[in-house]
Parts: structure tokens; sequence; C-alpha cells
């Protein structure tokens, strides 16, 4: 092999490896969020981080300052450790002495700690040359020591030498990135999106929180009373409680209980929000599968006046609660059941602060002008406009901002359908209200019992659908839905409905884990009148039972969502992209896939969604030259329905695994697409199919595809593999020809039937037994994947194919 | 003795009960046939060593590898083993239990399809799916068939668990807690295995002979009432406790008596010396034994733990296997390997899992050795990639009613329970039973 072709060799393996290593990714920010105006020091957890210096934030008024990869603070060494001890006792004897001497005399009534200390037994060979410093993490626990009060320096040390027995490491967040964001003084409140880009690649999005009100970290030791008993200084005063309103942030380690003092005055109106699993939705290796927070306030003396561990269904606990005496008050939160890990982060948000707890209607249609009503606490007006322009996704989210603060943000629908508001006297069927379809009845659930009852009229053989849009828009009405005819005889009923892919729940919102919106199809038997009851199949009600009930003619309707939402490629390279499609109304024809905004050079392979098909995997292949920052890939589905094109935005998604098992696809703001600066030097291929763009298999044989390649002497070690397919496809015999391979396709007859169409995702990789060196004299044989080649569709047939498939250069 | 009028000592409100009559009378069997007892089953094992691989093993890293399904599927482990039996093939970091395997059979189709420790951990250990009744653990059972009402004799427990208690259930289920296990807490690997309530260190038997008669010494109430019931059964018990910290008991968990030599070829490891005490205990006659072996629900670095565990396992079995044989105890004890599922073929390599590998019971894999089954065998058959089961599906039911048609348990006998009711030892499934290895 000649040193060009070794280079170029090594390139491919490093290529690959870039691909297909796991990724970087983050598990956790802290704090996940900070006000406007301010200069915020964030740590992201993650793995995969080395090389670390930018970060993608989503929206404007943001700037990143700068981001350093660092090591754990907890992995030090003993010299650090022992500088670190030598520091903080100097510094902590400064501060005892700049105390009034009343206080010091309180807390040492028998004088202050000797300054004296043992000297150091000297080693037996030590070096009469000075010992270099001794270098310390720059991590932001460690800045500015010498600006901290005694009790900032505990919670330091506290971080530093207190021995957590109970928190496991993790290597998926073991690795620590810091970053510091300028928060502009006028960046919009609300949830961004932060993706951290390593030396592997960029990382998933986290949410990180700008917000308007003062914000604090926790200071440790605050478990048994918000100001606990420092170990080294027993008697050290407490100092001022917080004052409201402010975002107090925190993690929560096993066994751990946060708890923050504050002062109020009798008759405020406190709202206490907690954002805990709305910062990280799921956490994979946990059950139940996220932070469960509970909150408790307790008055100075200890009593308990309040405690929430959820609000409704969200698991995020809100409490409000309406301060019947001036005083200290102290604020608890911990896990429902005492986990704790770095990844347990929280934010609560405590003051006289805006919520809003009902919104009516819920949506509106496209391009209208539509005012909702909105109800809750400490909110300044009663109306808030929504915008409903056309373009943008169908549930959105808005708030209500004053001259000060924002609520908190309340999602809704826009759709294309009219919508009409419930008559309140339609709880029979002789008051039913009548609807001409299609139409969106936006409607309330008033009181526990409380029915609501539509009239259609339908001819024999029309088909319906109906669909609950409650839950996924902050409704906690749990739905249910019956049709039935005049006599009262239930046609068709439905209580929960959601979409699965084995273990993957494929809900549009994502957060849900109760799908309790119902719906439903039918076909009328025969010409009349027929009635959609709606009612709380729990049997609760309120003004806060909202909903918008989506009626109308049966109609193909589908959405899509494709995953990862961050991509990482060298260039000219190819990954895989995977694509699910959320099937309505029976639904059940072709899906083409194309790209909205084709930034030059990237290409979408086999963007076909066969007829039937929910999940595909597709091949994105980048530009050769790689773009020096990351780009935002769109993508549109479209499908041809009665003549006409449907379109849909496909949505960017993250797959989430949530308690080792369920999934959830998590929409995204945005895909980003970064490219590194390794080429891809797997030889490219093209896809030259015979007319119908498929390589056809015959159950139960084989077909032949062909690959044009350039000759590469790494041919004769390459194995080729199916990735990902189905059971019962696999890749058989590779052959080296005279312009390039030929691999043979087989499809098991049992497993795979006449008419199933797919992508075939093929692994290339290099098994060779490197040659002996004096490091390796006998080097075990390896091998190496080489990355995936272009998505291949197929389908498999009766007869024999009729054509063979060529892959050519391009 | 009074003998019954009627010969055959069934009345007709009997045979009612039965279902033998029809509505006009007749006799729809032949009265021979009521009497027809089944031959009593030949008993080809007296013991069984469970190990139970706790949190679920990796089929496709042990006993079913499948090295052409892919890196996705191996992970580094994608090279196994030749056997001493043609034809079979085990995971790579098995090489002496691949020097044993004409010793036992491999069952590559277990299947329930269960996810859930606890559940998955119930349905294997008692064959029976959740429901209203807590059913036994086959150790339970076999402590209720072959235990001290059957004439077992030893002076430990009849059902013992090395070294600590599942916990996901509980084991004696409705049979009560005189059918739980005996955990020995401690560990084997120490230089004194220091089992719970027999052996505590630094305690030597002079003066637990002393605190006992100290005891009896200041026993004035036992002695003022030496007849009553309550009094003397305490006696009974507190002398059976003492008759295992005392004798032969204490020698018996006493592993120093045995070679070094021996005790390195188990690997001087919790589960390696767990098998040599279950060894120990086998020759004692004690009928159930399960090891608890913790550390499969490898979740995370999955190959990272097998690389460490796997050869801990390999020892430890292994020389089981060469040492109950070599003692002509191996056609008399059953070993019967295994965990609650299985692990999902598909390796997790991304984020938190790192190279993980989940639950899975839809296919799964265990072991039997000795007690009458055969050797050198491999039952069933998985799917090109572990995922699914490809021929002869085995549920736990098949496995354990197996177990115990070897140690002369019918499993289609009555099941006698607190209750009274109708119930069956463990009933296999229509051509479960394991006979292509019995």
């Amino acid at each position: 092999m000649t040193l060009l072709k070794k280079i170029l060799l090594c390139g491919i393996l490093a290529a690959a490896a870039t691909v297909f290593a796991v990724d970087a990714q983050i598990g956790y920010l802290y704090p996940a969020g900070g006000q406007q105006g301010t200069t915020v020091k964030v740590v992201a957890g993650g793995q995969q981080l080395r090389g670390a210096k930018k970060v993608y934030m989503t929206g404007e008024g943001v700037t990143v300052k700068s981001v350093r990869h660092m090591r754990g603070i907890r992995n030090l060494s003993g010299d650090q450790r022992r500088e670190l001890n030598r520091i903080f006792t100097e510094l902590r004897q400064k501060g005892i002495s700049e105390l009034p001497p009343s206080v010091q005399k309180k807390m040492f009534p028998k004088g202050p700690p000797s300054k004296k200390k043992k000297p150091a037994p000297e080693k037996k060979d030590a070096k009469t040359e000075e010992t270099p410093p001794v270098k310390l993490p720059k991590h932001p626990l460690l800045e500015d020591l010498e600006d901290k009060s005694l009790r900032e320096l505990a919670h330091v040390t506290n971080q530093i030498f207190i021995p957590r027995s109970k928190l496991q490491l993790n290597r998926q967040i073991s690795e620590l990135v810091v970053i510091e964001l300028e928060i502009a003084p006028d960046a919009a409140p609300g949830f961004r999106e932060l993706r951290v880009q390593s030396n592997v690649g960029l990382t998933n999005p986290l949410i990180f929180q700008v917000g308007t009100l003062p914000e604090t970290c926790e200071l440790e030791p605050n478990d048994a009373k918000a100001y606990d008993k420092i170990r080294t200084l027993p008697n050290l005063p407490d100092p001022d409680p917080l004052t409201l309103p402010i975002i107090l942030n925190g993690q929560i380690l096993p066994g751990d209980v946060d708890r923050f003092r504050f002062r109020a005055k009798k008759g405020q109106k406190l709202v206490i929000q907690t954002h805990a699993r709305s910062l990280i939705p799921y956490l994979a290796d946990a059950v139940p599968g996220w932070f469960q927070a509970t909150v408790t306030l307790y008055t100075a003396s200890g009593n308990e006046v309040a405690f929430a561990d959820d609000f409704r269904f969200d698991p995020d606990p809100v409490m409000y609660y309406e301060i019947t005496r001036d005083g200290h008050y102290e604020l608890e939160i911990r896990d429902s059941i005492y986990r704790g890990r770095e990844d347990f982060v929280y934010r609560l948000a405590v003051g006289e602060t805006p919520f809003i707890t009902q919104m009516f209607p819920l949506g509106g249609p496209e391009n209208s002008n539509r005012t909702a009503a909105i109800d809750g606490w400490n909110l300044p007006k009663k109306l808030l406009s929504l915008d409903t322009a056309a373009g943008g996704r169908a549930i959105r989210k808005t708030a209500l901002t004053t001259d000060t603060q924002v609520t908190n943000f309340v999602p809704y629908a826009v759709d294309t359908w009219p919508d009409c508001t419930e008559n309140q006297a339609n709880d029979s069927i002789k008051t039913a209200q009548s609807l001409t379809l299609p139409m969106i009845v936006n409607g309330r659930i008033e009181k526990s019992g409380d029915i609501d009852i539509f009239k259609i009229n339908a001819k024999a053989g029309d088909e319906i659908s109906a669909e609950v849009f409650a839950r996924r828009l902050n409704s906690p009405l749990d739905s249910l839905l019956r049709v039935t005819d005049a006599s009262g005889q239930v046609i068709e009923w439905n209580d929960d409905y959601v979409e699965k892919d084995v273990h993957l729940h494929k809900d549009v919102v994502g957060l849900t884990t109760h799908h309790a919106d119902s719906y439903l199809t039918t076909k009328f038997p025969k010409t009349g009148t027929y009635y959609v009851h709606l009612a709380d199949s729990q049997n609760h009600g309120g003004s806060a039972f909202g909903y918008r009930l989506h009626i109308g003619p049966k109609q193909p309707e589908f959405d899509v969502r494709i995953t990862p939402s961050s991509i990482t490629m060298p260039g000219g390279a190819i990954v895989p992209l995977t694509v699910h499609v959320l099937r309505k109304n029976d639904y059940s024809d072709e899906i083409e896939i194309v790209m909205k905004n084709t930034p030059a050079g990237f290409k979408l392979h086999g963007s076909t969604i066969p007829a039937g098909c929910n999940r595909i995997t597709m091949t994105l292949q980048g530009p050769a030259k790689p773009l020096p920052e990351p780009v935002e890939l769109k993508f549109e589905a479209q499908a041809f329905v009665d003549g006409k094109i449907i379109k849909r935005d496909v949505v960017a998604a993250e797959n989430r695994m949530q308690a080792f098992l369920y999934r959830h696809l998590v929409p995204s703001e945005q895909m980003l697409v970064s490219m590194t600066k390794k080429r891809w030097r797997i030889p490219p291929v093209q896809l030259q199919l015979p007319g119908s763009g498929v390589v056809k298999i015959p159950a139960g044989g084989t077909a032949e595809v062909k690959v044009k390649a350039p000759p590469r002497a790494f041919y004769k070690q390459l194995q080729l593999q199916a990735k990902d397919g189905p059971e019962g496809l696999s890749i058989g015999d590779l052959k080296i020809v005279k312009d390039g391979l030929v691999f043979t396709v087989k499809a098991e007859k049992d497993l795979l039937a006449p008419g199933y169409a797919d992508n075939l995702i093929v692994e290339s990789f290099r098994q060779y037994t490197p040659k002996p060196n004096e490091k390796q004299p006998r080097p075990k044989e390896r091998r190496d994947s080489m990355g995936i080649i272009r998505a291949i569709p197929i389908m498999i047939v009766d007869a024999k194919p009729t054509a063979t498939a060529v892959l050519k250069n391009h | 003795m009074k003998q019954s009028k009627r010969t055959t000592g069934l009345t007709r409100r009997d045979l009612i009960k039965c279902g033998l009559l029809t509505a006009g009378g007749i006799s729809i069997v032949e009265p021979h046939q009521l009497f027809a007892k089944p031959a009593p089953l030949k008993v080809k094992a007296k013991s069984v060593i469970q190990i139970w691989m706790w949190g679920g093993p990796s089929h496709l890293d042990t006993f079913d590898p499948k090295p052409d399904a892919g890196n996705d599927y191996t992970g580094p482990l994608n090279k196994p083993i030749k056997t001493n039996v043609d034809g079979i093939r085990i995971g790579q970091l098995l090489p002496k239990l691949a020097k044993q395997a004409d010793k036992y059979s491999i069952i590559r189709s277990m299947t329930h399809g269960i996810n859930g420790h606890e559940t998955a951990s119930y349905r294997v250990q008692t064959g029976h799916e959740p429901g209203r009744l807590v059913y036994p653990s086959a150790g339970a059972i076999v402590s209720r068939f072959k235990g001290y009402e059957h004439g077992y004799k030893g002076v430990v427990p009849p059902y013992i668990v090395l070294t600590r208690p599942q916990g996901r259930f509980s084991e004696a289920g409705f049979l009560g807690p005189k059918y739980k296990p005996f955990s020995t807490g401690g560990d084997p690997k120490q230089s004194t295995f220091v089992v719970e309530g027999i052996i505590a260190k630094g305690i030597s038997d002079k003066r637990q002979k002393s605190r006992r008669d100290l005891l009896r010494t200041l026993d004035s109430l036992g002695k003022a009432m030496p007849e009553n019931e309550q009094f003397t059964q305490f006696d009974k018990a507190q002398d059976a406790a003492y008759k295992m910290m005392l004798g032969e008991a204490r020698n018996l968990f006493d592993l120093s008596t045995e070679k070094d030599e021996l005790r390195d070829r188990y690997g001087r490891t919790t589960f390696g010396q767990s098998c040599l005490m279950a060894r120990r205990l086998v020759e004692h006659g004690v009928p159930y034994i399960t090891i608890n072996y913790r550390g499969w629900d490898t979740h995370k670095q999955h190959f990272q733990l097998m690389d460490r565990q796997l050869p801990q396992m390999d020892a430890g079995f292994a020389t089981l296997l060469e040492d109950l044989s070599a003692r002509g105890l191996l056609d008399s004890t059953i070993i019967w390997w295994g965990g609650e599922f299985g692990r999902g073929p598909k390796v997790q390599w991304g984020s938190p899992w790192n190279g993980g590998r989940s639950h899975y019971g839809k296919c799964f894999s265990s072991v039997l050795a000795g007690g009458g089954f055969k050797g050198g065998q491999v039952v069933g058959a998985s799917s090109d990639k572990g995922t699914d089961v490809d021929e002869r599906p085995v549920y736990p039911e098949d496995l354990i009613a197996s177990m115990y048609t070897q140690l002369g348990i019918d499993p289609n006998g009555p099941l006698p329970n607190p209750r009274g009711m109708d119930l069956k030892v463990m009933p296999p499934k229509e051509g479960g039973l394991l006979k292509e290895i019995m």
C-alpha cells in the first residue's frame, strides 16, 4: 500500500469514526436559564464534549462569550485538594476576621480558631527546589473566591469535599463545558434550544430559559433548613432572606432536599412555578422517566402551609398561596422519591408573578384576528391576542407580556377549518347544537357530569372524523367522545387515542404521557341525524376544561417527524435520518419528503415513504466541501390526495427514551446540521435505477446491486451489511468487478411478502489484520465501520427482477 | 381399621362431582380407570443447583452467539468458540464452559415476553403468570416435596440461597414461610464465610456454648412450667438453631477444608466460592440451592462488564460441572442456569447507555445440566439476530415441569395449598416438556 493510500485510508476510518462513534450529547444545563440583561455562566454536563468551542442557541439576543471544556470538579488530584483546602481555610479566616466583633464572639466564645497549624512533615526525599504552583481547574465554582461570603464558600467546599456516596458516576453527564452567555436586555423571554459543538460534533438540544426575574443559585448545606448548620462555622448567623420575586436554581442529588428562605408580607399572592420536567422532559435511565419535583411551603416556625407535586396533569408543580401574615417562609424542593443526580435541575419562579391557568378559546383559524379570554393569578389583563398567521406550526405557544414580567407560556391551536363556540344549552339531544361540517367547536365541559352534544346531518355512507384537542392544549379535560344515532344507539366511541410504534409514542406534542384526547372515525349506515357527545371520562368539569372539537368529513391526514434534530457529518458524508409518519383517517398512500431550503450540495436519498409505511430511514448527503457554520435544514412532506397535493411541514424531533422503555418524539425548534472539516473519502455512489427507481427483489429470491466505484485495494477486505433493515433482508455475496462492486440482496419469503417496500441502508466494514509492528507484534483482527452508502429503495415482488440496479459514481 | 362398605370407596355423588357420570347416570369411564394412578415417576435427580443470573444475562454473549448479526448486535464479542461438542459454539469469553459442553444442554428458545424484572422473575421462578394467587418458586416446591416432610434430615434447611435473597417476590408464595429459603448472607470468598445465624465472626464454639448454658440457667419460667407446649416448641426450635450453629452445619459452611487448588479453579470470587459451597450442600443432601448471582442487569457499558464477569462465571460454572461429575454427583444433580430474561440483541451504543443491552423477554437462553438431563444438546433456535424464537418455544413452566419430572415430582400432581384449592404442581404447555433432553 502506498503512503498516499494509507493516508487516505486513515482519513476514511477517522471520518467513519466521526459519524458512528457515540454522539456528542448534553444531559443538563445548570443553571438552565438567566435573566435578561445579565451575563451568566452555565455548566453543560454531557459526553463527548472534548474540544467544545462553540454553542448555538435558537432565537436572538443571547451572545456566547466563551465556551470551555473542563473536568469534573470532584475529580481533583491530591495536590489540588490540598491547595484548595489551604485557600478555603485562609479565606474563611479572613471572612471571620471581617465580621463584627459581636458576631465573632457569638460564633467563637473561646476565641477564633487558631491560625497556627502543625508544620507538614518534611518528605524524606523532598527536593530543595521550589515546587511549581498547583494548577486549579477553571470551574465557575472556583471563580472570584475572594468575593464570596462565608456561606458561599461553604457551598463551594460542600460541592468539592463532601463525599456523595449515593451519587454514581454517569458517563453520559460526566464531562463538563462552561458556557458564558450574555443575555441582552431585550432578549425575548421564553425557552430556547442550546446545542454545544465539540470535536465529535453537535449535541442534542436542551432547554435554556431567558427570564425577566432576578436569579440565584442554591447554596448547600440547605437540607434541613434554608441556612443549615455549616460544620466548620457552626454559629454563623443566617444571612438576610431572599427578596421576591426571584428565580431559584438548583440541582437535586441523591437524597437531597433544597430549601430557600424568603420574606413575604400579608396579602401577597404568591405563585411558585417549577420548571424541572419541562427543562429535561425524559430521562432514559430513571423511573419515573423524569425529575418528579415536589414543593412545600413552610412558615418560619416549620409549619407546612402548602404542598404541590404537580399542576393538574403536568408533573411540574405550580403552587398559589396567599400570605396570611408577615414573616419569613421556607420553600422546599426535592424529588418525590428522593432520587437525584446532576441532571435533576430545577428553576423555581417565586413571587407575585402572573400565571395563566386557563384560556378560551384554545385557538383559532389561520389568519384570523383571534383574541382569547384568559384567567389565572396576578394577571394584569384578561385578554390575549393569538398569532394565527398561516405557515407556522399547528400548535403554538404564547404568553402575556407586561412591562416587567411574562406569564407562563400556554399552547393554542391554529387550524384551517372554520370554528365556532359551543352553545351552552347543548347538553341534551333536544337542545343539541347543529353543526355544518367541517367545523371546529370551541367549548368547555363546564361542570361535573356536563355533556356537550352536537347534531349533524349525514347521508348513508358518509364518513366523518371527530377529534378532540384539549390535553394537548393544556386543558385538564380527559375527553370521552361518542357518536349516536337519533335513538341514542352508539355507533362509535373513543376515550384515549395514541398512535404507537411498539414503545414509540407518536404524539404531536411529544411531552404527553396520558393521551387523554379522543379521536374516532365512523361511517353512517343511513341518511339521518346523528349526535356527537363529548364528556369528561373522569366526570370532572370546570371553566378550565376547554376543548377544540374537530368534526368534518374523513379526509386523509398526516404529520411527519424527522430525527435526529442535530446532525454532524464530514464533507460529502452520508448520514441516516429516520422519518416517522403519523397517519390519520386511514391515509395510507405514498408520501414524498422534499427539502424546503436546499443549501448547496445537500441531497436526500430514498425520499419516498412507501404506501402504508410509518417509519423509514432515508439518507442525507452533505456537500463535499464542509460548510464553516451549521445550517438549518427544513423539509416538507407532500402527498397526492384526490389529484391535489397536500403539503405538511416536517417537524424535526428528538427520539427520547423514558424510563428504560417508552420513547417519545419530542419536537425541536429546528434541525441543525454541522459539518466537520474531515473529508468523507468513501467512494460516493449514485443510484441509477430502471424506470421504477426501486430495486425489485423477488420474494424468497435475490437481486443484484452494482456499485460503480474507482478501484481501491481495500475492497478485498470489504464487507457489507444491511443496517436496521427488516428481518428477512440480508446482503449476500460481494464481488469485485472491473468498474466497481456487485452485491446481492436476499429476501426471505416467509418474512417479507410481495408488496413490501422500504429503503435498504447498507453499512460497509473493512475487516483486516494490521501488520505487526514493535508495539503490536501480534495484532488482532479489526473490523472497522466505513460508514453507510446512500439509501436504496427496494420492493419485494412476485416475479424475478426486471433489471439490475446500477450504482454509479457521482 | 374401618373399611368402606362400598368396594370402590366412591359414592355416586363423588362420581357426579368428578363429572364421570352422564345425565342418564351411565358412567363414561371404565371403573378401573377411576383407580388408575400414574406410575410413580422415576427419580433421576436428588438436588437442584439454580444459578440465578440476577438481572438477566445476555443470550448473545453467552450461549446463543450470533457472529453474523453485525456489530450492532454482537459488539466486540463476535468470535464465538467451538465447544467439545461438534456444531455447538458459545460465547468467546466462556472457554472453560466450552470444554464442558458435553455435560449440559442449551435451550435457545426460552420466551415469555415480559421485560420487567419483578414480573419476569416471578414468571421464570414460579412458571406462572402473575395473578390473584402468589405461587411458590421452584425451590419452595422442591422443598415441599423433598424436604423434611419427605425424609430430609439435613442439618441445614432444604432450600438454601447463596448468599442474598431475591427480594423481587415471596419465594414461598402461598405455601407460607415454612418453605421460604434460608439465605446465608455473608460472602464465601472471605476467609470466614459468615453465615447469618450460624457462624459469627469472633465467636468461638466454646463461647457460644457458654452463652447457651447461661441462657438455660436463667430460664426459670421454662423450668417452672416444663409441660407448657409453647415453651416446648420454643426449646425445640432453639435446639435446632444451636445444632446448626455448633455442629455439622458449621463445618458444612467451612470452605477452608477444601483444597486451595480446587478453590482457585472455582475462582476466588463470590460466585466461584458459592458454586463450591453449592457442591458441598449437594453432598450433604440439600435438595435445592439457589446461587443468586448479581450484576447482570447491564444497561450501561455492557461489554466492559462482560469482560469482567463472564470469566468469573465461566470458571465457577465450568468447575462446578467438572467437580460434580468427578464426584459422581452430576447424574443426580440438576444445574439450572438462567435469569429472568435475556438482554436486548441490539446494542444500545448511544448515550446514556454507551454500549448497553436492555431487558429482553421475547427470546433468551437457559442451560440445564445433570440430574438426568442429557448433555451436548441444543433445544430450539432463535432467529438470525437472536430477536425471536424460530423453533420450539420453551416457556418457564416447561422447563420447571421438566425439572420436577426428573426429581420425581409429578408436574400434573396435586399441589397442596392452605386454601384447599384444586391446584396442580406445574402442568407444562402441551408438548412443552423437554423430552428431547430427558
